[in-house]
């Protein structure tokens, strides 16, 4: 901990607070998630280990937030971080302007390839939402907080918990407690961001559980063997417990009404009830989507909010677009082959 | 994936000598710092030497699987693998004498129960011990941490159990001389057991370990795996690439069948060795041990103190100082 200076504190996540810090000998500003071992009769929390598990099997993925170092510090773990400026949770809502069809493009692009590269390493999230994929000062999406992350097996043995994620991105398996379950609940919960990012506002903003599943269903119609084949014999232990009167779906194009016709198309197959349909990460990567103007934006032209802190009076606008004649132009200047591995092949 | 995993990248030594230097440094540097002015012959006498210790280790490695087979849930086999290559992680940079094996060896088995999501709860676990059962909880919960920082946080295990039914499988489909590869298993997994009790784990992969078994169990069977190994397995390699893996595979099975067991009175008297030289800062019996508890239970204490007591006196948001938390 002698190692860090501690610069502020950026928040309070579900497992710990997070602190801006500087590594003393390098200069370079890092996040500290401080994980206290809340539970001392069992030691370790699962959640702290989980994480740890996950981001070393998934460690240098551009879209995964990096690891640098763990440490413990009296009762506590230390996490320390990559330090990243915002989440896409507050470029969402605190940007002044809407995103543009490009920028929101560029930031599929990334969350896919995150996502793409965990399922491939079979871990999957389950806890994806806007407020846990990170900003970096470059405008880089990174995917964070793996503290529900679990390795998979695809084996159809392993119960899991259904409590996992947060409500509004929580897929209808979830919601219905389904213990076996597999990486269908990130893509649909990529489903839900993407909707948020064409809308600027959720698409599933459920209050309650019930009325998560309210909305769900009022959009996907009731779920019945049509719609969910095989549902039946699905193990959905809170299915018969509540029951809607039967719904003919809406047309997405009524809930996203300014999206392009791919767009559409390629949300319509993230938001389907059965898991195995919604289409993986790496084969949405390939849609026609990304491939047709306006193109992903380049991530200099994407939005980066400063983080908003209470605690620090002074607000620093970050401005992307700032010229400063003090820095040297070839600074400003893009390498292209740093531009290269962002380019779709 | 393992190529890309810290046990390839960090816990993969090249060999027994390259791991006898290590455990040797661990050794003399825990002897250096308290020999004082003891001469070399007293040193001899009073601390363990690296033999002792790597017997001591090997002796714990048997209670560990012995604990760990008549564990109450059954453990899957992934977690005795896990619990003993933590067990042998941890001793190749600390002394035996610095950390008491048995202590090591209970929190080695928790933390692989948790790791590899095989959940049971503490108060359960203890219950799998005959003694004091609450002194030995706090035990593992208070070396936990310990471990996993002694261990560099790497927690995943790659064990040899997923690459052994692999091979089966792609020798089923794709090696058509041998049609009952299943008869081979029973005397694989024996030879797997065994490897549990050697260095294999520190030195060879998790595939070259279970390929090794196969082969092994198919030499006793009058069965060969060298042409699957050449033609199929290295079929788009370089001989040379399939000659070395053979070659791994015969040191792989040098290396399991030289495990020796220790006969229980060298075991003993080691132990008793170890009773008068160990760390007592780190013996939860001691005295010493049970100061620095009790300390470390006041400093937090404190610190709880001081923060409501900084909670109320600064109502008004003033800058919020960190210092406290150090």
């Amino acid at each position: 901990m002698e190692q860090y200076s501690i610069l502020g504190r950026i928040g309070e996540g579900a497992h710990g607070i997070v602190l801006k810090a500087k590594y003393i000998e390098s200069g370079e500003v890092v996040a500290l998630k401080k994980v206290p071992l809340r539970n001392p009769e069992e030691g370790i929390p699962n959640t702290a280990l989980r994480e740890i598990k996950a981001l070393q099997q998934i460690e240098n993925n551009p879209y995964v937030v990096r690891l640098r170092d763990v440490f413990p510090h009296g009762s506590m773990i230390v996490f320390v971080f990559e330090y990243m400026l915002s989440d896409l949770s507050e470029v969402i809502h605190k940007v002044d302007k809407p995103l543009t069809e490009a920028q929101v493009k560029s930031y599929m692009l990334m969350l896919l390839k995150g996502i793409a590269f965990c399922h491939e390493n079979n871990i999957m999230h389950r806890d994806l939402k806007p407020a846990n994929l990170l900003i970096s000062s470059t405008g880089h999406l990174k995917i964070a907080d793996f503290g529900l992350a679990r390795v998979f097996q695809n084996q159809g043995e392993r119960l899991y918990s259904h409590q996992v994620a947060t409500r509004w991105y929580r897929a209808p398996e979830l919601l219905y407690g389904a213990r076996k379950y597999d990486e269908g609940v990130d893509l649909w919960a990529v489903g839900c961001i993407f909707g948020e990012l064409l809308n600027n506002t959720p698409i599933f903003p459920g209050e309650t559980d019930i009325e998560q599943l309210c909305l769900v269903i009022r959009v996907l119609g009731t779920p019945n063997e049509k719609n969910w084949p095989g549902m039946s014999k699905l193990d959905l232990p809170d299915f018969h417990k509540i029951s809607f009167p039967e719904n003919a779906p809406i047309p997405l194009e009524e809930i996203v009404p300014d999206a392009s016709t791919e767009a559409l198309d390629l949300l319509k197959q993230f938001l389907v009830y059965p898991s195995k349909q919604r289409i993986a990460a790496k084969k949405a990567l390939l849609h026609p989507y990304f491939f047709t103007e306006p193109l992903p934006a380049h991530h200099s032209e994407l939005p980066i909010p400063q983080r908003s802190n209470r605690r620090s009076g002074l607000q620093l606008k970050h401005q992307a677009h700032d010229y400063n004649l003090d820095i040297p132009i070839m600074d400003s200047l893009i390498e292209p082959s740093l531009l290269a591995p962002h380019v779709n092949k | 994936m393992f190529s890309i995993s810290t046990q390839a990248k960090y816990w993969l030594f090249t060999g027994e000598t390259e791991l006898a230097t290590c455990r040797a440094e661990a050794n003399r540097s825990y002897i250096s710092s308290r020999r004082a002015h003891l001469t070399d012959n007293e040193v001899a006498s009073c601390f363990l030497t690296p033999m002792e210790e790597k017997l001591l280790s090997r002796q714990y490695e048997v209670v560990l699987r012995k604990f760990c087979s008549e564990f109450q849930p059954p453990m899957p086999k992934c977690v005795i693998g896990t619990s003993l290559a933590y067990f042998k992680r941890f001793y190749v940079h600390n002394s035996n004498m610095d950390y008491h094996p048995k202590d090591i060896m209970l929190t080695c088995v928790y933390l692989a129960c948790k790791v590899e999501e095989f959940y049971v709860p503490i108060g359960q676990f203890v219950k799998n011990l005959r003694g004091d059962r609450e002194k030995f909880a706090d035990a593992i919960l208070s070396f936990e941490l310990t471990l996993m920082s002694k261990l560099n946080y790497h927690l995943t295990v790659h064990n040899p159990f997923r690459p052994m039914e692999g091979f089966i499988i792609d020798i089923k489909t794709r090696y058509k001389d041998i049609q009952n590869i299943e008869i081979v298993r029973r005397t694989a997994e024996e030879f797997m057991e065994r490897s549990l009790q050697s260095d294999a784990c520190l030195i060879f992969s998790p595939a070259q370990i279970a390929l090794a078994a196969l082969s092994f169990g198919a030499t006793k069977e009058g069965l060969s795996l060298d042409r699957y190994i050449k033609e199929i397995l290295f079929k788009t390699a370089t001989e040379k690439e399939a000659e070395d893996t053979l070659y791994q595979l015969r040191r792989v099975k040098f290396i399991v069948k030289n495990t020796e067991s220790v006969p229980r009175e060298q075991a003993q008297a080691i132990q008793k060795k170890l009773d008068q030289c160990r760390n007592q800062e780190n013996n939860p019996d001691s005295d010493v041990y049970k100061q620095r508890m009790l300390e470390k239970l006041d400093e937090e204490e404190d610190v709880r103190h001081r923060k409501r007591a900084k909670l109320v006196a600064d109502d008004e948001p003033m800058f919020f100082s960190l210092e406290q938390d150090r």
